[in-house]
């Protein structure tokens, strides 16, 4: 064999092998790009779920939003706040007293024509309540 | 020799292996419009349902009521704009559970209103406008009880000291401990150190005001704290 053809086939094999490689690390690339964004998301989402535990201990009014207008005379109000605190739902025209074993609570709160100002308090371990002012708005349906 | 080069390049080229892009099978117009019309109604309702849970209001004491253009100033102290129409604003006064209507004159300077409308920032373009009751709520500890006008003191976190008559409309009760249900009291269970929550009738004209008749009072005794 000529020195000249094996040169020649030596070149065709790298550049064939070259030409090989490419196609592969340019396929396992795009499969990669395709993977990132999912593992980002499940990381926003644990560190959601871990802010969430971090705050438990706080009270967050999850529904219904301040200002909200409703038709129906009555509202679920839910929320966090902390484990056996006693939360006192202080409205004009009711009160409401609960025992919080669970740390999520939800409670139906009356309401009357008009405006309402409800006072949520937490009492947790001390005489010095957590507090929040939610203002709801009932209408009658026309 | 050119056999064996031919079959060495075929070998060569054979190793790569080159992506193939499938095209996705084609729908045809009128079946895609048709989904598209089907997404774009369901994206539609999904917003107005989301719109209706979000109907809100807001609430202030009117610092301007003149002309078409209203300013209140809410619990805050911000101070929103209300765009009114003459036509299609309608106004209304709340007095227990009735409403009656009133007239844009009948609404003045110091009235507690709130408004509903669609809400950009801090203006608000009123659907309508309802004349209510303020009513204040707010907790703190008993600091001081005087029988001989029934009257109670109470400081709150804040450190403001409110002067609270207790008369015989005014709806009191106390926790009962054991039982965390709440009981009728008379003034004479009411002593310093216990936690009292309250509700009074606002008045939007004076804030700085500290002395109120008390609607109502419920009580959660020092001893609660102690268990």
């Amino acid at each position: 064999m000529k020195r000249e053809t094996i040169i020649a086939i030596v070149f065709g094999i790298l550049l064939g092998a070259g030409a090989g490689l490419f196609v592969l690390f340019k396929t396992n690339s795009s499969e990669e790009a395709k993977v990132i964004p999912i593992e980002a998301d499940e990381k926003k989402v644990v560190t959601q779920a871990a802010t969430a535990s971090t705050s438990q201990a706080q009270l967050v009014i999850s529904e219904p939003l301040a200002g909200a207008l409703v038709k129906e005379n009555s509202i679920t109000i839910k929320g966090k706040a902390p484990m056996n605190g006693l939360i006192i739902f202080q409205s004009p025209i009711a009160e409401k007293i609960l025992n919080n074993d669970k740390g999520d609570f939800s409670v139906e709160v009356p309401l009357a024509l008009g405006e309402n100002v409800i006072q949520i308090s937490v009492y947790a371990g001390s005489s010095t309540p957590q507090e929040q002012i939610l203002r709801v708005y009932y209408l009658k349906e026309e | 020799m050119k056999y064996s080069l031919t079959a060495i390049t075929v070998l060569c080229f054979s190793l790569v292996t080159f992506p193939v892009f499938a095209q996705s099978p084609i729908s045809t117009p009128e079946g895609s419009l048709n989904e598209e019309v089907d997404k774009l109604k369901e994206k539609v309702a999904e917003k107005v349902e989301e719109l209706k849970k979000k109907e809100q209001a807001v609430s202030g004491v009117v610092e301007v009521a003149e002309g078409n253009d209203w300013v209140i100033v809410d619990a805050d102290g911000t101070k929103i704009n209300v765009s009114i129409d003459e036509t299609l604003t309608e106004l209304f006064d709340i007095a227990g559970t009735k409403t009656t209507e009133l007239k844009q004159d009948d609404i003045e300077k110091g009235d507690y209103v709130f408004v509903t409308g669609p809400e950009i920032g801090e203006s608000i373009t009123a659907n309508e406008v309802y004349r209510d009751q303020l009513y204040v709520v707010f907790s703190g500890k008993i600091t001081n009880v005087t029988s001989e006008d029934y009257t109670i003191n109470v400081l709150t976190v804040d450190k403001t000291n409110y002067v609270l008559d207790i008369e015989t409309k005014t709806d009191q009760k106390m926790l009962n401990i054991k039982t965390l249900e709440t009981e009728k009291i008379g003034f004479s269970k009411l002593k310093e150190g216990d936690s009292v929550h309250v509700v009074v009738k606002g008045n939007p004209e004076n804030k700085s005001q500290t002395r109120f008749t008390a609607d109502r009072i419920l009580v959660i005794p020092n001893e609660y704290f102690l268990q």
